[in-house]
């Protein structure tokens, strides 16, 4: 199985990789220039994120010099970055890059593109929904799907898992705790791709609905949900 | 004790809005009124993904302006519903033309915003 990390900075790359690596697939990248920033802005943070990669240093260089890695000044779905991909036969894209996949570039893999999106589908699609799901009352968490054109829509879901954010107390630090698992998530979504029983979870969006951003007043009252929640645990673990 | 916690967590950030709302409304001010919109999902949707951002930024047109303030004015019933994301539309509404540099007349919507809150806050209290 060929696994392309999709991203837009090298760090990522990194994180995907030391996930992803110890699994029996062949790990390839590919960091492209999705923003409208010049060509030398890109490779500025690339550089930057080279010298401050500390562990990570010596993979990058390994698989930079082993043609592993294409560093592109083009966005992903440009025809060039595409004929890379298919010409590496790929089975699984792994989302690092921000943007909404165009259908050339999805069909670019035999399997798809996995997304690893901060709630629980088919309910929480779109943004905030970490905040929403803690608003009203849900369980948090990450869902692994393979995405489509729409947002969060894609039908196969190989992964649902709940993940517990009560432990932090504002939402800018447990929103960057989920997306921080993302590594962690590809990593079990591929496990379960390539185990020989493995049935995709059916996601029917007409059970779910499309959350956006939300106010700075919600989200400031989120924000004291997580610290009154933390306060009662830590009260009632001080008992 | 959570769901107690949420109300008293919501209501307290609904009613520290509602004294900021209210504080220089005019008495004579008027609501804002439009049909209902059809389809209330998709008014949500180009309102969020499409006007919000721009009236936000300061780089909405007049025309922009006066499409955004209909589309929340054709979702004023939804945002007395129990679905917190068409509230949440006029907060982010109220947010977005309290920072911005927009000159458009904000008494109906004003008006409008502060009788959900007020419409929120007593069901909160019931």
């Amino acid at each position: 199985v060929t696994v392309v990390a999709l991203c837009h900075r090298l760090r990522d790359a990194a994180r995907l990789a030391r996930a992803v690596e110890p699994l029996p697939v062949r790990f390839v990248v590919i960091i492209s220039n999705n923003t409208r920033r010049s060509g030398a802005v890109f490779l500025a943070a690339q550089v930057l994120d080279l010298v401050s990669l500390g562990r990570g240093l010596m993979w990058a260089l390994r698989t930079l010099f082993a043609g592993r890695v294409r560093l592109s000044l083009r966005p992903l779905h440009d025809p060039a970055n595409l004929g890379w991909i298919r010409r590496r036969q790929a089975d699984v894209g792994l989302h690092a890059t921000g943007v909404i996949y165009r259908r050339p570039t999805i069909d670019s893999f035999r399997l798809g593109i996995l997304n690893a999106h901060i709630g629980l589908l088919p309910a929480y699609r779109g943004r905030s929904v970490m905040e929403w799901s803690l608003l009203n009352g849900d369980p948090t968490g990450i869902t692994t799907f393979f995405i489509d054109e729409g947002i969060d829509t894609g039908r196969s879901v190989v992964l649902r898992e709940e993940v517990d954010v009560s432990g932090f107390s504002a939402v800018a630090a447990a929103k960057a705790f989920l997306f921080s698992q993302d590594a962690d998530m590809y990593a079990k979504a591929l496990q379960r791709l390539l185990a020989e029983d493995f049935e995709p979870l059916e996601q029917n969006i007409a059970e779910g609905r499309r959350w956006y951003a939300m106010s700075g007043l919600l989200t400031d009252a989120v924000s004291e949900l997580l610290r009154a929640r933390q306060g009662r645990q830590e009260g009632s673990d001080g008992n | 004790v959570e769901s107690d916690l949420r109300r008293r967590v919501l209501k307290k950030a609904l009613s520290a809005r509602l004294a900021e709302a209210s504080r220089s409304l005019s008495p004579q001010s008027r609501p804002l009124h439009a049909a209902a919109a059809d389809d209330t999902e998709e008014a949500l949707r180009v309102l969020m993904v499409r006007l919000l951002p721009r009236v936000r930024e300061g780089v909405a047109s007049t025309e922009e302006l006066h499409s955004f303030l209909s589309l929340l004015a054709s979702l004023a019933d939804a945002a007395r519903s129990g679905d917190l994301r068409f509230l949440d539309a006029w907060n982010s509404a109220y947010e977005a033309l309290l920072d911005g540099q927009s000159a458009v007349e904000l008494a109906g919507f004003r008006r409008t915003y502060v009788d959900l809150l007020e419409h929120h806050l007593g069901g909160l209290d019931g």
